[in-house]
């Protein structure tokens, strides 16, 4: 069909924009003066949860999806029912603080609700979303209704509803142990969950300006981190969990009398806070005090005002298209090298660049040393492997310098630990070519086997393993216990066995089920739902099938067995790997569409 | 009269680096503008600012007489745009998503069912509406990401590399429907790369080299712009006023190509 006759025939609604005035036409160049009307602005809210609502339900449309679903359908609902069981935890411990007459210790159920709200919106974030609320900017959208949108869309994280959640139990909690608090604990517990919300967008909002570049998030993720360990040291250390073992340090008196003067002199600020403002105003209306509590109620509104007008300030400077991303500053970047491109540096063999000599020195084919270089510089930019590589150690280093050194079974501490720190090393084999995104198709113009690019990518994830292995090893024999000579060869050819068997599943998972890693994102994971519920899932099976054999070789007291046993474990995964890898150029190259269609067609 | 794009002391600056320094701009309504520049000259910066997704550093725009800043609402009413990277939703299919630009340019859903339907047949892609936008060429995504930016018949229409990666057959009709748009008095604003296109579509061009503007006019404006500064032949015989400039040597001449100099070539002596 002609252009001609496509306008004529079928165009027409540019001419009829003319005829009926109904729209401006094109041709007239003063510019629409009818009002924005209030349906044409619900009618866009509408569009936009919508569009929501459309996006997460075509993310299920591609093939391999049905796995994510069945691993979605499997850890939502673990998720949710531990979400439950801390939100009975906070409304069990409101009610008993209330019916045991200690009504203001609620304020510490509120100031914990507070702090897991803040750990889950970094930990958690939103996930299964990829939606950029910045790219409706371009659409005539109100300011308001973009803020409008920007609160609403991000309220409904999971952090956000759990805090729901642990609210309305913190409610019930008093409620049952009070009724006559029921209308003043529900209202309290309704404006302290909205603040809470609030506080976190905004809060978000801010954060997502400051991480917009990537220096700024790694220094993020540092303190994350450093937090996260320093909670987790003070908890071993101190034993804050309660459960008093006898080699977890006690706190000393003089200690004890410190942090007390320190809680003291902070409280009546924290008081002036929405968790401390909630706690007050149930305490006073329990004393008669209704007055002090609608103050106390409207405080806290207050602080929902502000926060949202903070909020609001940013969302408006976004809305006027405030960019401080990476992307931004690339152009920059772009510019500056311009002209400056050394042709010698492009033109390098790969296997000369850092760490592939010295695999090319142990007789390693090129194209396996030059890929394994490439991949040691893309562990090497990635903070997120770097901490999943360090916290397992950290937290092996505190355990064992507490409990674990002096427990009953300490034989088994070094291969429960290198069990446990595994498991943040094999994820990274589910997703080999997430960090390349559409860079993974040079493998596929390249001439390289496909069969040596997973082994030089498996290579890095046994070394990542047994760096983590020695680590875990020096940390256990110089804190903790010195391992028997048996349960060391036992572990180690353990490992080996588990990372073989994981490397031939994750390799089939990289291409079958990748998922596009984008390092611009906090929150992105490292595989999808499927692979990370599989790389654990084995890692666990094997640990178990491990354990047997240890406990066999143990129950018959021949602890020599164990390391035999662990020898035909292993050589049973290193068929099974071969045979893995043998196969592995045909499944790519029949799967590669797949890969594709994740890494390489985002738009 | 006043302008249909009208930019003035226009700055945009990334920390120290300043992307777009202090320009001038005027587009007249129904003009077809090319503006032309280098990789990393400001283009990108300056349409981003021109359409609303970017925050000027300094200076003024008024698009239909509207000023920008004050007016984003209005004025994103009467433009269309396609920016670079297409921002499209790969998650949608494509009927889904010219829906949903339908409803947000505030068309109704009778309206914006029909418009969807035309501009998926008129683009051939009506045999992909049910396809994720995702699983799209770059091509099919380019003509999608200009479906979008037709569907609520703009004024103005800013198109950052609209033709990169579209086949021959779908450039031509998407240029015969430009002009056609330009014929009903629509102003069209175009950054591309293809100086054949510009040439070929433009009345209008101005050119960007590190952030300012140097040179604007009409394509003769320009040719006897460069024309006048260029050396006497060595023999020194006149230049041949005949002889037509083409674009490309227009623009190599104001912003200094080197693309095939003798010291290039020489760098790369390893090539075979």
């Amino acid at each position: 069909m002609s252009f001609a006759r496509i306008c004529g025939a079928r165009f027409v609604w540019l001419r009829r924009q003319a005829k009926s005035g109904e729209v401006r036409m094109a041709n007239e160049l003063s510019p629409a003066s009818e009002a924005w009307s209030g349906k044409q602005v619900r009618a866009q809210l509408l569009a936009i949860a919508w569009l929501r609502w459309r996006i997460l339900l075509n993310g299920f449309r591609r093939k391999g999806s049905v796995g994510d679903v069945v691993a979605l359908a499997i850890t939502v609902p673990i998720f949710a029912l531990m979400g439950l069981a801390v939100a009975v935890g906070a409304g069990g411990a409101a009610w008993y603080y209330t019916s045991s007459g200690q009504l203001e210790r609620v304020t510490w159920v509120l100031w914990g609700t507070f702090a897991l709200c803040q750990f889950l919106n970094i930990n958690v974030g939103q996930p299964g979303t990829k939606f950029d609320p910045t790219q409706l900017i371009r659409f005539p959208l109100r300011a308001r209704s973009y803020v409008f949108v920007r609160l609403f869309f991000g309220i409904l994280s999971p952090a956000n509803i759990m805090v729901a959640l642990m609210s309305l139990a913190i409610g019930v909690g008093v409620s049952v142990a009070l009724p006559s608090l029921w209308a003043y604990a529900m209202l309290a517990m309704v404006v302290f969950a909205a603040t809470n919300a609030i506080f976190t967008r905004m809060v978000f909002a801010w954060v997502d300006r400051w991480l917009s570049t990537r220096r700024a998030r790694e220094i993020f993720t540092a303190v994350i981190f450093a937090g996260s360990m320093g909670i987790q040291w003070l908890n071993v250390t101190f034993n804050l969990s309660g459960k008093h073992h006898h080699h977890a340090q006690k706190i000393s008196p003089e200690h004890m009398a410190m942090l007390l003067n320190v809680y003291h002199q902070a409280l009546p600020w924290l008081n002036l806070l929405p968790p401390g403002l909630m706690g007050n105003g149930l305490v006073a209306a329990h004393s008669g005090n209704p007055m002090a509590y609608v103050g106390d109620i409207a405080d806290c509104l207050l602080f929902a005002l502000v926060f949202f007008a903070i909020f609001a300030l940013r969302t408006q400077t976004e809305y006027r298209g405030e960019v401080f991303s990476d992307q931004a500053n690339g152009v920059k970047d772009a510019t500056e090298r311009t002209g400056r491109v050394n042709t010698n540096s492009a033109i390098l063999p790969a296997q000369m660049t850092m760490g592939g000599t010295e695999v090319r020195r142990l007789g390693v084919p090129p194209t396996i040393a030059a890929v394994f270089a490439k991949e040691i510089l893309t562990v090497r930019r990635n903070s997120g492997v770097f901490y999943a590589l360090v916290a397992p150690v950290l937290l092996v280093l505190f355990m064992t310098m507490t409990r674990l050194a002096s427990a009953d079974n300490a034989s088994y501490v070094f291969p429960g630990a290198l069990a446990y720190s595994l498991i943040g090393v094999v994820p990274l084999a589910f997703n080999s070519f997430g960090l390349e995104g559409a860079g993974s198709q040079f493998y596929f113009m390249a001439p390289v086997r496909l069969r040596d690019v997973f082994i030089a990518k498996n290579m890095i994830n046994i070394l990542l393993a047994y760096v983590e292995a020695g680590a875990v090893l020096v940390v256990v024999t110089l804190v903790g216990k010195k391992p028997t000579a048996a349960m060391l060869v036992a572990s180690i050819l353990w490992a080996a066995a588990t990372l073989m068997i994981t490397l031939t599943f994750g390799n089939r998972r990289s291409v079958a089920g990748p998922k596009k890693i984008d390092l611009g994102r906090t929150s992105s994971k490292q595989a999808s739902p499927l692979s990370a519920l599989l790389s654990i899932g084995l890692v666990i099976l094997s640990a178990a099938a491990g354990a047997g054999m240890l406990l066999v070789a143990q129950y018959l007291k021949e602890m020599w067995l164990a390391p035999i046993g662990m020898v035909g474990y292993c050589a049973l995964a290193a068929v099974v790997y071969w045979r893995g890898l043998a196969s592995i150029e045909r499944y790519t190259l029949e799967h590669r569409e797949d890969m594709f269609q994740e890494l390489c067609k985002g738009k | 009269m006043t302008s249909a794009i009208a930019a003035h002391s226009l700055s945009r600056t990334f920390d120290t680096f300043k992307a777009v320094d202090n320009i001038e701009l005027a587009v007249e309504p129904g003009q077809f503008f090319g503006f032309l520049g280098p990789n990393g000259a400001g283009k990108s910066t300056t349409i981003k600012m021109l359409t609303g997704l970017l925050a000027p550093t300094a200076g003024t725009i008024s698009i239909l007489g509207m000023d920008l800043i004050s007016n984003p609402v209005e004025v994103k009413r009467n433009i269309g745009v396609v920016p670079e990277g297409m921002a499209l939703f790969g998650k949608l299919t494509a009927t889904e998503y010219l829906h949903f630009v339908g409803r947000m340019y505030g068309l109704d859903k009778q309206v914006t069912t029909q418009r969807t339907t035309e501009l998926l047949e008129f683009m051939g892609l009506a045999n992909e509406r049910k396809k994720l936008i995702g699983d799209y060429s770059h091509g099919m995504g380019k003509k999608l990401a200009l479906a979008a930016a037709v569907i609520h018949g703009p004024k103005v229409l800013f198109l950052d590399e609209p033709f990169e990666g579209v086949d021959a057959i779908a450039a031509g009709t998407l240029k015969s429907m430009l002009q056609g748009m330009i014929g009903r008095g629509a102003t069209i604003f175009l950054t591309s790369h293809v100086l054949e296109i510009v040439e070929r579509l433009c009345s209008h061009i101005a050119i960007i080299d590190h952030g300012h503007i140097v040179a604007n006019g009409s394509l003769d404006e320009l040719r006897a712009g460069v024309r006048a500064k260029l050396p006497a032949a060595a023999d020194g015989a006149e230049t041949d006023p005949s002889a037509r400039l083409t674009l490309e040597e227009i623009f190599l001449s104001i912003v200094g190509g080197e693309a095939g100099s003798p010291a290039h070539e020489q760098e790369l002596n390893w090539l075979s």
